[in-house]
Parts: C-alpha cells; structure tokens; sequence
C-alpha cells in the first residue's frame, strides 16, 4: 500500500455521497493491487463542509463529496449554480455538467487547491407548504426557509415569498408550530429527514438543481503517478454513475413516499416560476463577473 | 490514545488552563500522523461558529441583568412570604427562590450568588448555624442548571447534536424533584435541630403577605412564562429565548425597577462577555481534542472497552455515574461537558440510551460536582458569602449530597421524568 | 515598567468594553431576527434578514478570542489549580511559572498558524454577506497575540508586587 486516501461528507451513510463513494473505494482498491487503501468517513466525522473545504485545500483531508453552494463561498464562479431556473431541470444539469463545461468548472477548482473528479447527485430541490402553491400568486408572502446563501434568499424574494433564516435543525418544529410556512427540499430528504409528517403540499417548483462534487486536495491529486490518476479518475466517474442511478431510485421513492402520506404533490407550470424568479440572477451574479461569464458557457451549452 | 489521555492529565493537574491543555495535548499526535496544523484553526472556527452556542452568553448576560435588576431580590421575597410558615421556613425559601430563580437563569453559581447573598445572612439573624445555611444555599444552586434554561445544556445540545429546547423540557420535572426533595431536607433537618424562628401559621397573616410579594413581583414572575412558554410552545429556538430573556430583564432592571443604570450597561456587557469568553475558548479546544481523538479512533476503542465490560445500559449508566462523580469532585462543569460529552454520548446511544435523557443524566450528575469538594464553584460561593471554611461546611452538606446523589439515581434509572414531557 | 504595565491596563480596558460592545451586537443581531419574525410579520411587513444569524456569529468569534485574550491579565481562564494551590511555594511556583511559560508558547504557535488560516481566508467569503472571511480568521492572531501580552503583564506584575503568582486569580467568582 502506498497512498492512503480519507475521504469525507456530511450525509447520511444512506446517502447518494455514502454510495458513490463505497462504491469509488471498492473500485480504486480493486484496480489498484490495494496501492492505494480508501477510507470513507460519513456524516461529518470530518467537519462540516466549510472545514472540509479548508481542510481538502490545506491538505488536512484528501477528499470528500461537497456540495456545489459551499464551494461558491471559495469559488465565485460557482454561483451561477445557485440561479433559479439555470437548467429546465436535472436532466439537462447532469448532461452539460457531465459534458465538456462541466470539466472546464471542475478545473476552476485547481486555483484553490482541489482537483475535481466528477460532478455526483443532483438534488432537484422543490417547495413543501403548509398551504397550497398551485401558482406564483400563491408564493406571496410565504414565509419559506431557504438555504442560507444569496443564491436561493435572492430568488425566493423574487418569488415573492418571505425567506426567513432558520436553522435546519430547528425546522421541524418550526413548521410544525406555524414559526414558517413552507421550506425548499428534494423528494429523498422531505421523506428521510420526516417534513412530510409537517407539510400537506409539495409543489414541483425545482428552481434549484443543487450540485455536488467528488473533490481531491490538489496537493494528493498531484503527488500521484500518471497510471494511478487514470485510475482514480475513471474509477470515481464509475462510481458516480452508479450512484446518480441510486440517487434517482431513491428520488423516484421519495416522491412516492410523500404521495403515499397524503401529501399533495402539484407539478405547476413552471414558466411563470422561473419568469418572476429572473430579476435575481442580476443580484446574484452582481459582484461575481466570473461566474457572468460562466453562465454564457452555460447557455451556449444549452443550445 | 494511552500517551494521549496522560498527556492531557498530566497538563490538567500542572494548573494548565483547560482550554490550553486540550490544545497542547493533541500536538504530538497530530505530527505523529502528519497532519498539517493548520487544521487547528480549521477546528476551532468550526466549533465556534455555531448559532446554537450563542445562547450560552446571552443566558449569562441575562443572568446578570436579573441578579443586578432587582429581578432576583423581588423572588426572594415572594418565596420567604410563601414558606416561612413552615419549619426551616427561611431555608426553604432559599431552595424555593433557587428554583424561581433557576427558571430564567442559565447557571448554577449566579442562583448561589444571587439568592445567598441575600438569604444568608437572613438566615444568620433567625439563628441558622452558617454552615448550614451555606450548604442550603450551595445545593439548591445547582438548579440553576438543571431546571430550564441552562448552560450545560446548550453545551450539551451543541456537542451532542441534540435539540436544547428537548433538553429544556427535560430538565423541568427532575428540577422539580430535586427542588422538593431539598425542601423536605431542610425541613426536617431544621424541625429536628430546633434551627430558625417558628413562626405559626396564620391565614390572616399568610395571605396577604403572598400578595403583596406577588404583586411586587409580577412582571419578575412573566420572565420564566415568556423563556419557558417560547421553548415548550415551540416558538423559539433556545438562543431565541435567551435573547428574548436578556431584553425582558434590561426593561425590566433599567426601565421599571430601575436598579441598573445605562451607566452600569458597559460593565455587565463586559464581564459577562469575558465570562462566556473563558467558556466558549474551552468549546473551542475541546473539539481540537476530539478531532485527535477521532484521528486515533479513541470513542470506537472505549466504547468497545466499555462494551467489554456489560452489555447491559443500567450497567454502563452506573459505571457512567461513579466516573461523573469522581470527574465533578475535581473537574468544573462546563469543561467537564465539554470534554466528555463527545465521548460519552455516542457510547450512550450505543447502549441504546436515549441522547436527550443521557444529557440530563450527564448534567444532573456534573451539577452535583458543583457542590462536591475539593472544587466546586457552588461551595466556593455559599462559603465566601457565609465565610466559614470549606471545612465547617462539610459536616451539614453530607446530608444534601446523599440527597442529590439519591435524585440523580432516580433520574437515572426513571427515563420517564426527563422524557415525559416530550412527545 | 510600572507605566508600560499602565498601559496595557488601559488597552485591556478598552478591549473589556469592545468586548461587551460584541456581545451587545450579538444579541442586537438576534434580537432583531425575533423581532422580524414575529413582531414585524404580524404587523404585515414584509423583511427578511438572513443577515443576522451570520452577524451574531462573527462578532461572537471576536468576542471569544478578545474576551480570552483580557482574561489572561488576571489568570480568569478555567484551570484546575487545586494541587499547585497546595504544595510548598518553592514547588508550586516554579510549576506555575512552568505552565505559563508553556502557555504564551502555545499562544506564540497560535499567533503563527493563525496567520496562514487568515491568508486562506482571503479566499473564503460568507454565504450570506459576502465578506471576506479573513476578516474572521484574524481574530485568532490577534487573540493569541493580547493573550502573549496578558500573560506577561501578569508575570510582571506577580515579580514586581512580589506576590505568590499562583493566586493571581483570586477574585470575584466566574460562572
Ligand atoms: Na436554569
Ligand atoms: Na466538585
């Protein structure tokens, strides 16, 4: 054994992350004779995504699953990510995220001292309501927990909803006590992490296509020899096809799921969503001219 | 993780500050593994940047607002009106005011401040011996931690990842418990020995009296309603609370009885953020400790040692309890949660024990340590206000510590008290 | 020696009330999160201010680093000292000079890669205001720094008072 890797995420270890990369470590330790011994460690042994970041560019952590939102606060460019509305939707995400734009982002990576793998999960995150959201006119003045980061507080407002700052743990009882009405989530998490027993709706808004990225520290990336690189590199695409198809079984459960407590699940048209939603990408992208010129890529390639 | 943990001991008792000794400890073994140091200061922002931990000075800044406020003084009056008819009627109105008092304040030494420096040396007038005042005094602190809101339990919450407001709720009745079973103590203790003034009870008298006090202390008495309806309704989140309870207590102290001038603002602000400043940078190095404890996967290996021992919970809670015990004697609450409860509680919950009661069973436990020898900050306080010697204190605290050791087995071996109250 | 110690007397002054200023701002922050939610939304209006919690959070991560750093003029950090208390002076001194020495050590090798965690920072900004976070990280250097200058004013002042340095400490009681 000559290179250990610890690779780190702060899902479940029933998570999309957990899949992928169990799977990228049976794979590596297979190709590899055991050259290259993989630990896993799940659910945030390893910090929470802001360390793990610091961590994975200072060389402390070899690697891990982050998502796409934490990497915006290292990487400007990647807030374009966090635009409503960017993708029609998570098929069109995972085809220019696979394709050539989605490696050229990957290398944006090496400036900060990460190496990019591959793009993993995509989680299609949609509104769970109290009330009823059938139309835009019903997101008015819906007091809604958002992500915390500029990407989702600036579109929600657009959307005419009030976006109030809350912590996730404290959401539960936060719906259930009518403290919010409503939050933004993706099928397998309103199902695992039990907001379908404090929500009657779940309205298919998908504004946000959350990104997540199988990430190295630079530093390990490039202490590796040229045939152990093929070798890491293809195993972790491997790996990640495999999980994205976990990944959307368990979407396909999760909607199920929430339909089978009750729960009323719409699927509006999405055209005045994304409408009312355009005037904050200006906000969003206002100081980030990197990620201004990202989007053209982003719209050429979705042509 | 042996090199480790003597390490660690051997920085503790050269006086090392706690806080710093977690931080050296760590260093030989992170070289050893070659890990950058910079992960230090990716550890300690982590841990500190938490919106959870933010309740801790705001519950000590709101304590102090009470304790200057005039809020303190006007339950101290409403509990002597309610009780003193009974025997031991001024020592049951220091346990009777401790719990008040501990239903809006976070700490344990701030209700032993607070409440003995005006009961003592009442209760000196009405002929109580000191040490037994003071030992009234310092035990009926206590829960000032374990009825709701209470440091300890933010701390706990936030290391153990487990709901504060859950933890709130679970604190009340065991307080409640430990409150009576004190009162009882001091009863009989006072009945027997002849200690105090007996006043007869008389209707006439009684009644009035009551409302008179509670009149005075109405907008004293909202403070727990508005803390504890917030966290029990739900409404807020416990950081919320604390907040809300911090602004309650500046309108009341500055606004309605003005005992607290703008002037004096600057220096509560100061010394209660110093105060939570000691604390938090220990929170800070803990989790540096746990992160090397995690490097050499010591919680996996005492786990599996203790597992070795009995599979058995009441065993593991036992042995859980005799070791808490002997940590509080010598080891201060806070930093004691601090360092034990990321090792502990996953243990716990591998036993199958509930995370919300095993904090309780930690808390109660840890409370006691305030009130055990050689350090104890409860003791330290009730014996400066009382000013006798630790000594002269021991003789009548024996009987309250076997009282709270007595309390800490039935929250320990009744799940029931800490979890009823929770769905 | 008598004047400089006057005079970082005076800075800790200062810092004790910037200190309670943080703290104050902290709970200005939260407070206005409550506000919002609650009193503001009933009356019908219509803010948001995601703002608050990181706010609340940054000056608390100032508030711990200076607060620590005033608390080591007067030994305030939480140690077990019952032992050294105890033994003969002329064995618990030198102990205690011992851990204070190591102290500002670790405080020097906290000062240094507190500096490095800063320059990092210069890439990291906040989800929510967008600020550079080095502006956070400097907290640790700046700390450890008023804590090496703490630690020595205590030293100083124990030598030049000729008093038993092992109960510097002793004071009004910490909760
Ligand atoms: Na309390
Ligand atoms: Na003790």
């Amino acid at each position: 054994q000559d290179y250990e890797m610890t690779l780190a995420h702060v899902l479940s270890d029933q998570s999309a992350y957990q899949v992928i990369l169990t799977r990228f470590e049976e794979l590596v330790e297979e190709r590899t004779d055991g050259r290259i011994a993989v630990e896993v460690q799940c659910c945030g042994q390893a910090g929470n995504e802001t360390r793990a970041i610091q961590a994975i560019r200072t060389g402390v952590l070899t690697g891990g699953f982050v998502g796409g939102s934490s990497l915006e606060n290292v990487v400007p460019a990647y807030r374009v990510l966090s635009l409503p509305y960017v993708f029609s939707g998570s098929d069109e995400a995972y085809e220019i995220l696979g394709g050539e734009t989605g490696r050229e982002m990957l290398d944006l990576l090496g400036e900060y001292g990460m190496y990019g793998l591959g793009w993993g999960a995509i989680f299609e995150r949609s509104v769970g309501s109290r009330t009823p959201v059938a139309s835009v006119e019903d997101m008015q003045g819906l007091k809604i927990r958002v992500l915390p980061t500029p990407g989702f507080v600036e579109a929600y407002k657009a959307m005419g909803t009030q976006p109030t700052p809350m912590a996730y743990g404290e959401l539960f009882m936060a719906l259930q006590n009518g403290v919010v009405d409503a939050l933004e989530i993706s099928p397998d998490a309103i199902v695992a992490d039990k907001f379908v027993e404090v929500v009657d709706h779940y309205t298919l808004t998908k504004a946000h296509q959350s990104t997540t990225v199988f990430v190295l520290s630079d530093a390990f990336w490039s202490g590796l020899p040229d045939d152990l690189k093929t070798i890491v590199q293809e195993a972790a695409l491997d790996a990640i096809a495999h999980g994205v198809e976990a990944h959307r079984e368990l979407n396909r459960a999760g909607l199920e799921q929430v339909r089978a407590m009750g729960i009323t699940v719409t699927e509006p048209d999405l055209a005045p969503f994304a409408e009312a939603a355009r005037p904050s990408w200006d906000v969003i992208l206002a100081d980030a001219p990197e990620a201004q010129a990202l989007l053209e890529t982003i719209q050429a390639a979705r042509q | 993780m042996g090199a480790l943990l003597l390490l660690l001991l051997v920085l503790f008792t050269a006086g090392v500050p706690i806080a710093l000794a977690l931080g050296i400890a760590p260093l030989p073994t992170l070289m050893d593994r070659n890990i950058p140091l910079i992960a230090i200061p990716q550890v300690i922002f982590e841990s500190l940047d938490s919106f959870a931990l933010m309740a801790l000075p705001l519950y000590v800044l709101a304590g102090r607002l009470m304790q200057f406020g005039g809020i303190a003084e006007r339950l101290v009056h409403l509990a002597v009106a309610l009780v003193s008819w009974m025997p031991g009627g001024l020592g049951a109105a220091v346990v009777l005011t401790s719990m008040m008092f501990a239903t809006i304040s976070g700490s344990s030494a701030a209700t032993a401040a607070a409440i003995g420096s005006m009961l003592i040396p009442e209760m000196e007038r009405q002929r109580y011996p000191r040490p037994f005042s003071a030992a009234t005094t310092a035990s009926s602190g206590e829960l000032g931690v374990i009825l709701p809101p209470s440091v300890p339990m933010v701390l706990y919450g936030v290391i153990a990842g487990v709901s504060i407001g859950d933890l709130f709720i679970a604190g009340f009745l065991p307080g409640l418990m430990i409150g009576l079973s004190l009162i009882l103590v001091v009863s009989l203790t006072a009945w027997a020995k002849g200690y105090g003034k007996r006043v007869p009870f008389s209707l006439g008298v009684w009644a009035p009296d009551v409302w008179r006090a509670l009149r005075r202390a109405a907008l004293s008495l909202m403070m727990p309603v508005i803390i504890l309806g917030g966290i029990f309704g739900g409404v807020f989140t416990a950081t919320e609370a604390a907040v809300v309870a911090v602004a309650y207590a500046l309108f009341l102290g500055v606004v309605v009885y003005r005992k607290i001038t703008v002037r004096d603002l600057p220096r509560i602000f100061a010394d209660a953020a110093v105060t939570s400043a000691v604390v938090m940078i220990i929170v800070a190095f803990a989790a540096m400790f746990a992160f090397s404890l995690n490097v050499i996967r010591a919680p996996q290996t005492i786990g599996a040692a203790l597992a070795s021992v009995s599979e058995n919970p009441l065993v593991f809670l036992l042995l859980v309890n005799l070791f808490l015990l002997v940590v509080g004697m010598f080891m201060e609450t806070f930093a004691a949660i601090i360092i034990l409860a990321p090792i502990l509680a996953p243990i716990a919950l591998s036993y199958g024990i509930d995370p919300v009661h095993f904090g309780l069973i930690m808390i109660v436990n840890l409370a006691i340590g305030m009130v055990t020898p050689p350090v104890g900050v409860n003791l330290f306080i009730a014996c400066g206000i009382a000013r006798i010697s630790m000594e002269e204190l021991m003789r009548p605290l024996a009987v309250f510590l076997a009282i709270l050791v007595l309390n800490l087995m039935v929250v320990t071996y009744v799940p029931g008290l800490s979890l009823g109250l929770l769905r | 020696m008598r004047t400089v110690l006057a005079g970082v007397d005076k800075l800790n002054a200062v810092l004790a009330l910037v200190v309670g200023a943080l703290l104050a701002v902290t709970a200005g922050a939260v407070l206005y999160q409550v506000i919002v939610r609650f009193v503001l939304t009933a009356a019908g209006i219509n803010v948001s201010a995601p703002w608050t919690e990181e706010l609340a959070r940054y000056t608390l991560i100032w508030m711990v680093f200076l607060g620590a750093g005033v608390g080591c003029r007067r030994a305030q950090m939480i140690a077990l000292e019952f032992l050294v208390r105890r033994m003969p002076a002329r064995i618990g001194v030198p102990i205690r000079y011992g851990t204070i020495a190591l102290s500002i050590a670790f405080f020097g090798l906290l000062f240094w890669i507190g500096l490095p965690f800063v320059e990092l920072g210069r890439t990291e900004t906040s989800p929510v205001m967008n600020l550079e976070k080095s502006v956070v990280y400097w907290a640790l250097p700046v700390g450890a720094m008023l804590m090496i200058l703490n630690s020595i004013a205590l030293v100083v002042e124990c030598t030049l008072d000729k008093r038993d340095i092992r109960f510097a400490a002793d004071g009004p009681a910490a909760d």
